[in-house]
């Protein structure tokens, strides 16, 4: 019985082969394109192929017909496709990465969170309480020092500074979070945790940055952990 | 022409879904992409193009018409692994990695659609992962780290309960 191997290791490759060809098409959708590709062989197709394909899940289809035209145009083009969808969070997290390495002294330092936002009159959007635990939990535990006034991609945001204690075994060690208006141009797209997206991860300069956008918010979490 | 609509049957069909799927995970919208792919290749095959390879043509096209959507829509649907830190980019034996069934379908949709293709031009169209991201543009050490991870996660562990330490909803 399958369930019984479901908690065997297995092959990997095997594995990912079962869990792809698992899905199959719907019967009927599947019949309607063998008929339209059985058609397409008459000269009646050669002349108006619209006319021959079916009528399935209209709505939809007809914006994919419209991509779909307009895209065997653009066919060759299509070879150089740039899939960078996170050029833009990277390079944030470039810019966060060397804010953080950097370290230039608090402009408010203290530990009550209503404080450093009080402080922070120069922007146009209201400080965020963090998000941190719901990261991980060992990053949950830290302390709020301060912050200080930076910029993100040209736009004034606000460095806010942990201490993390890291435990017993482990060193103690400071953690960045970022806060700027999020501009979809300017930052790109980014996961939007009231959608339930997860944020984005990006491994820079031997630190752990993590983006997301809450609240309208883009937040940057930037970590040594 | 004839022999070119013929290679096209049920079998390549649900391939093209099932490779649909590695990219969407969604079934409407896999069959919809479909559908549109094969109506570009045979409007194309109507204007007298020659196509030689029917499938890898149609799942090129398929590919297209996700991409740009997926890029359009502005949204994420799926999630980035969050691990801590691993920059591990060293050679790693895919070929003799193992996994539980159950722990690959809870990773499945959170992998994203470029990693899911890079292992489907793996496991299924039989390329080497090295092959497999130059022919699909992922830099090798982006698709090795994240393997690193995979790896270091869910592979030979046996099953554990749901971790909403992750921050999953």
């Amino acid at each position: 019985m399958k369930n019984e191997t479901r908690s065997t290791p297995v092959d990997f490759k095997q594995a990912v082969i079962a869990t792809i060809e698992k899905e199959t098409m719907d019967r009927e959708h599947l019949d309607a394109l063998i008929e339209a590709l059985g058609k397409s062989q008459t000269p009646d197709f050669q002349a108006e192929p619209n006319k021959f394909f079916s009528r399935g899940a209209a709505t939809s289809r007809r914006t994919w017909l419209a991509g779909a035209v307009l895209l065997a145009v653009g066919l060759l083009a299509s070879q150089y496709f740039d899939l960078r969808l996170e050029n833009k969070a990277h390079l944030i997290a470039a810019e966060v990465a060397r804010n953080h390495i950097k370290l230039k002294p608090l402009d408010v330092a203290s530990s009550s969170f209503t404080d450093v936002q009080t402080y922070f009159d120069q922007l146009d959007f209201a400080l965020i309480p963090s998000r941190l635990k719901h990261i991980d939990p060992v990053l949950a535990d830290n302390r709020l020092i301060g912050g200080r006034y930076c910029s993100i991609q040209g736009v004034t945001a606000a460095q806010l500074r942990y201490r993390t204690n890291g435990g017993a075994a482990a060193r103690s060690s400071t953690m960045t979070l970022y806060q700027a208006a999020y501009e979809p141009e300017l930052h790109g797209d980014l996961p939007i945790s009231e959608q339930g997206d997860i944020p984005v991860y990006v491994a820079e300069k031997g630190l752990d940055i993590y983006l997301w956008v809450e609240r309208g918010i883009l937040v940057v979490l930037v970590s040594e952990v | 022409m004839k022999k070119q609509a013929a290679e096209l049957g049920a079998e390549e069909l649900n391939q093209l879904f099932q490779y649909a799927m590695v990219l969407c995970r969604n079934r409407d919208m896999a069959g919809d992409l479909v559908q549109s792919s094969v109506e570009t290749y045979l409007t194309q095959v109507s204007v007298g193009r020659k196509v030689l390879q029917p499938t890898a043509y149609i799942r090129q096209v398929l590919r297209n018409l996700f991409y740009d959507e997926y890029r359009r829509s502005r949204r994420w649907h799926h999630q980035e692994f969050i691990e801590q830190s691993s920059h591990d980019i060293s050679p790693i034996d895919i070929e003799s990695m193992e996994i539980t069934h159950s722990s690959l379908t809870k990773i499945w949709d959170e992998l994203g659609p470029q990693d899911r293709e890079i292992l489907y031009y793996w496991a299924i169209l039989g390329h080497s992962t090295d092959e497999a991201c130059v022919l699909l543009d992922m830099p090798r050490g982006t698709f090795l780290s994240r393997l690193h991870r995979l790896k270091k996660r869910y592979a030979s562990e046996p099953d554990s309960q749901d971790d909403n330490q992750r921050g999953r909803r």
